[in-house]
C-alpha cells in the first residue's frame, strides 16, 4: 500500500529553481525553496563558491498517501562567484519560500563612463 | 519545488513511489530536467488553464491533509474553495520585478509565473465544513477533518 513508513535515510537533493539578474550594480539571485524555514537554511562562502543548503522539515509522519506528486527533498545549489562580487557584503532574505540573495559588485567592477577630452 | 505543470496522462493511477512505472516517469523527469527538456507543451494562450499545481495528499485516521508548494505567492494571491466535496485551488504567481534600468539584464530565469487552477474530489469521509488552511514558507497546507462517523471508534468490550 501507500502507507508512510519512515523518512527515507538518504534524502533526495533538489536544485532550487533560480532567477539571476543584474540590477543597479548588484547581482540578485532568487531561489525557490518552498517549505524551508529560516532556521533550516545555510548559506556558505568558501573561496569563490557560494553554497546554499535548505532542509525541508514539513513532512507527513504517518498516514496513507492519496496523491504524491511533490518532489520533496533538501535543496542545494552552488554558485561560482566572479571576482567582481564583494562576498563580504552578501545580503540574504527569506520570504514565502523564496530566498533572495543580493550580491553587491565591487566598485572597480561597476561600469564606468570615461569622459573624452576635446583636444 | 516550484508550481509545476502537472500532467500525467499515461499513468494517472501511479501514485506510489514504489510503482515501477512511476519510477520510470520520475527518472525521465530527472533526465529531462538535467538537459532542460520538457515533455509537456509550453503553457500559453488556451493551454494556460491546464497549469495546475502538484499536490501531496495524505489521509490519517482523523483527517486528510493536502500540501502544495507555492513559492513566492502571498496569502492574498490564493483562493481556496470547497463546494460539493470538490476542493478548488486557484491563484496567480506574479512574476518578480524586472531590473529598473534597460542595460541591466536577467542572466537566468528558471522560475515560472502565471495563473493556475486545480480541482480535487475529496473523499466522502471529509467534512467540508471543517477545513482549515495555513500558508507558511511558500507551502500551502490544507487540513480537512473527517466526519465523526468515519473516525475510528474504540468500542469497549465488557467482560462478564
Amino acid at each position: 500500500m501507500n502507507e508512510i513508513t519512515k523518512t527515507e535515510e538518504s534524502r533526495r537533493t533538489l536544485v532550487p529553481a533560480s532567477r539571476v539578474l543584474e540590477d543597479n550594480g548588484k547581482v540578485q539571485v532568487r531561489l525557490e525553496m518552498p517549505g524551508v524555514a529560516q532556521g533550516d537554511l545555510e548559506i556558505r562562502v568558501e573561496g569563490t563558491e557560494l553554497t546554499v543548503v535548505g532542509k525541508r522539515q514539513d513532512e507527513a509522519t504517518h498516514g496513507t498517501w492519496l496523491l504524491r506528486e511533490l518532489r520533496r527533498g533538501d535543496f542545494r545549489k552552488t554558485f561560482a562567484v566572479d571576482a567582481s562580487i564583494d562576498l563580504e557584503k552578501v545580503d540574504a532574505e527569506l520570504a514565502n519560500g523564496i530566498l533572495t540573495l543580493t550580491l553587491p559588485m565591487k566598485e572597480a567592477a561597476k561600469p564606468r563612463r570615461i569622459e573624452i577630452r576635446s583636444a | 519545488m516550484a508550481i509545476l505543470k502537472w500532467k500525467r496522462a499515461s499513468y494517472p493511477e501511479a501514485t506510489s513511489e514504489f510503482d515501477s512505472l512511476n519510477l520510470l516517469e520520475r527518472f525521465q523527469d530527472d533526465w529531462d530536467r538535467l538537459f532542460g527538456w520538457s515533455r509537456y507543451p509550453e503553457a500559453s494562450g488556451l493551454f494556460d488553464r491546464s497549469v495546475s499545481p502538484s499536490v501531496d495528499v495524505v489521509e490519517t485516521e482523523s483527517e486528510v491533509v493536502l500540501w502544495a508548494d507555492m513559492p513566492g505567492l502571498d496569502k492574498k494571491d490564493l483562493e481556496l474553495s470547497v463546494a460539493a466535496n470538490v476542493l478548488t485551488l486557484k491563484g496567480e504567481k506574479k512574476s518578480p520585478a524586472k531590473p529598473e534600468k534597460d542595460k541591466d539584464r536577467v542572466y537566468r530565469d528558471e522560475t515560472w509565473a502565471g495563473s493556475f487552477h486545480r480541482s480535487l474530489s475529496l473523499p466522502d469521509s471529509v467534512d467540508s465544513e471543517k477545513v482549515t488552511a495555513e500558508f507558511r514558507d511558500g507551502v500551502l497546507k490544507v487540513t480537512l477533518a473527517k466526519k465523526a462517523e468515519h473516525k475510528p471508534r474504540q468500542i469497549p468490550v465488557a467482560v462478564r
